[in-house]
């Protein structure tokens, strides 16, 4: 799962490569007008669901009229209704948890980078540190300790992933350092933190966009396995992963429940795995050209 | 080796200390917590004095490292017992389930692996890949749901929960593989992929050998210390699937022992895991270097990489 290992993979100059990409892509917004768009097309009331219909197949019609594409839960909720607005609260926890812990992990990266000595000592075993456990096992912990809520679960994500952003960024300011425009700059008497945001940082960003891109696929994940164990995230939040560890309960009688909330995820995931990889295998030819 | 291992220690330290302020730090009252709100003042008072809690936290945490070296991790009131006891009970099975995991994953992994690399960019090495990229990206819990779907509930071949027989190790054991040799399968492709650019290779195609002898005799021994060692340091996911996968499989490991201790709040077995698990990986990353360094002849014989 650790993005610094996608990167050791070498870029043979495939042409192969760019279609996938854009099937990616056309999956990544399609993903993302589905969770733009969704509610509009498919309002979701708590109140919603009838128990008469509870764990109807796929395709049945239900009482009140309408098709329940992917069948009921056993609380005669529709499936697809269900998986949909999970689906909505995965892409938001994620998108929150990346912004944040790249953020976070940029600014202690580059400044470990930049700054050496001392800082970069400490900073560096911190990293390690927080690499000793199993990323979900310090979520596990942490969840728990603080309760469930959207903004704790965001916390618990970027205290448990921050590192590997920190990590990418201080690699790469520790050879943008000796470059000779930054050295150059340095000799100018430009102020450091301009030399970092105007010489340094805007060559992080292609690093940084596939370390973005890996992880978020990465909080997708641990989101939805917390949801699924029933820490992070209030009861009252619809997610995927809650639906699913709900469904398992009916797995004998109604596999869709489960099935296809999965399926669902495993589509987000693999999408943003595809752009992922295009991304590092591009960053990494560039860097081998140099 | 001797720098090495300062870190190593290091890093347990700080490891320890971590959690340490984790769960002092966190909010509302340890006592508390542990007791539940049926409890009386007089008891949270007995309890708090009892875990030291009245102490300033710097004593706290002096306490708290005085017992680690004692090997007292607390008591767990849940369990009635110490807490590393209840550890130390269930490590047993998290451990079987993660050598078998690793067996499979690697057993499996590094021959597909090597197929894919073998010809980057041609149908196998397509297929493969696109497989594990979908393999990777299965998320552990309904993958384990979905195979007990298949295999116990429809075709009743395998248990889903219990332990006991092989029978009770496949099913949570290969939901803990397919992620993990995914990643085994990507990390052997793109080392077969850069070995088979080596001048080496060339000679050996030059000296008149075959595909397959070059391939076995050259390319796959040169990829396997970069694809051990690589896998080594990534069984730290693995671990962490362990905990997913037990909860789904009702596995009495100490993943579902930490899932259960969590929603129970009981804070003295959660600290004791986290210092296992964290101790294991330590020492995980500590085998895989001298692994490395054992079969790596360029550093066993002092050279410079």
């Amino acid at each position: 799962m650790s993005p610094g290992m996608d990167m050791t993979g070498p870029a043979e100059p495939h042409r192969a490569v760019n279609w996938s990409l854009w099937v990616a892509l056309g999956v990544f917004g399609l993903i993302a007008a589905i969770a733009v768009l969704a509610p509009l097309v498919l309002p979701y009331s708590s109140a919603a669901g009838s128990l008469l219909d509870r764990l109807k197949p796929p395709g049945t019609l239900l009482r009140d009229g309408t098709l329940a594409l992917l069948g009921t839960d056993a609380l005669g909720r529709d499936v697809l209704t269900l998986a949909v607005h999970g689906f909505r609260t995965s892409v938001l926890v994620a998108t929150l948890a990346t912004l944040c812990s790249c953020l976070v992990g940029t600014a202690l990266g580059v400044t470990a980078g930049y700054l050496g000595g001392w800082t970069d000592a400490a900073i560096s075993r911190a990293i390690d540190i927080v690499l000793v456990f199993p990323a979900i096992l310090l979520a596990i912990v942490i969840a728990g300790l603080l309760g469930p809520s959207l903004v704790n679960l965001v916390i618990v994500l970027v205290a448990t992933r921050w590192v590997v952003f920190a990590r990418i960024g201080r690699a790469s300011t520790l050879s943008l350092r000796e470059r000779e425009w930054v050295r150059g700059a340095f000799v100018l008497g430009v102020a450091r933190p301009l030399i970092i945001i105007r010489h340094v940082l805007p060559f992080l960003a292609g690093p940084l966009a596939t370390v973005a891109t890996l992880e978020f696929a990465a909080f997708v994940m641990t989101e939805a396995s917390l949801s699924f164990l029933g820490i992070g995230l209030p009861a009252s939040t619809l997610s995927l992963g809650k639906t699913i560890s709900e469904g398992r309960e009916h797995i004998g009688q109604a596999y869709w429940i489960s099935t296809y909330p999965g399926l669902l995820l495993v589509l987000l995931v693999v999408s943003i795995g595809l752009v992922g990889d295009n991304l590092s295998e591009r960053f990494v030819s560039r860097r081998e050209r140099q | 080796m001797v720098k090495r291992l300062g870190t190593t220690l290091l890093v347990v330290w700080g490891a320890v200390t971590l959690i340490f302020l984790l769960i002092r730090l966190a909010p509302g009252d340890p006592a508390l917590v542990m007791l539940g709100p049926t409890a009386t003042a007089e008891q949270l008072a007995t309890l708090r004095t009892r875990l030291g809690l009245d102490e300033p936290l710097a004593s706290q945490y002096l306490i708290f490292l005085g017992d680690l070296l004692r090997f007292d991790f607390g008591t767990s009131i849940r369990l009635g017992k110490p807490a590393m006891d209840a550890v130390l009970e269930r490590l047993p099975a998290t451990i079987e389930l993660t050598v078998w995991a690793t067996i499979f994953s690697v057993g499996l992994g590094i021959p597909l692996g090597t197929l894919a690399g073998r010809r980057p960019g041609g149908a196998m090495d397509r297929t493969i890949s696109s497989l594990a990229l979908f393999g990777k990206s299965l998320p552990g819990f309904w993958l384990g749901v979905i195979l007990i779907l298949i295999f116990a509930r429809q075709l009743r071949w395998l248990p889903s929960f219990g332990t006991g027989s092989f029978a009770h190790v496949v099913l949570p054991a290969l939901t803990m593989t397919l992620p993990f040799m995914a990643i085994v399968v990507r990390l052997t492709r793109s080392t077969v992929v850069d070995t088979l650019r080596e001048p080496f290779v060339q000679t050996a195609y030059a000296k008149g050998l075959t595909e397959r002898q070059v391939m076995s005799d050259h390319v796959v021994r040169n990829s396997l210390l970069p694809v051990v060692t690589m896998t080594g340091l990534q069984l730290t996911t693995l671990v962490g699937g362990a905990v997913i996968t037990e909860t789904v499989f009702a596995w009495p490991g100490i993943g579902s022992l930490l899932v259960d201790s969590v929603a129970g709040r009981d804070y003295s077995v959660v600290q004791a895991i986290a210092i296992v698990v964290a101790l294991m990986v330590v020492l995980i990353n500590l085998l895989t270097d001298l692994l490395y360094a054992r079969l790596d002849p360029r550093i066993r014989l002092g050279g410079q990489q």
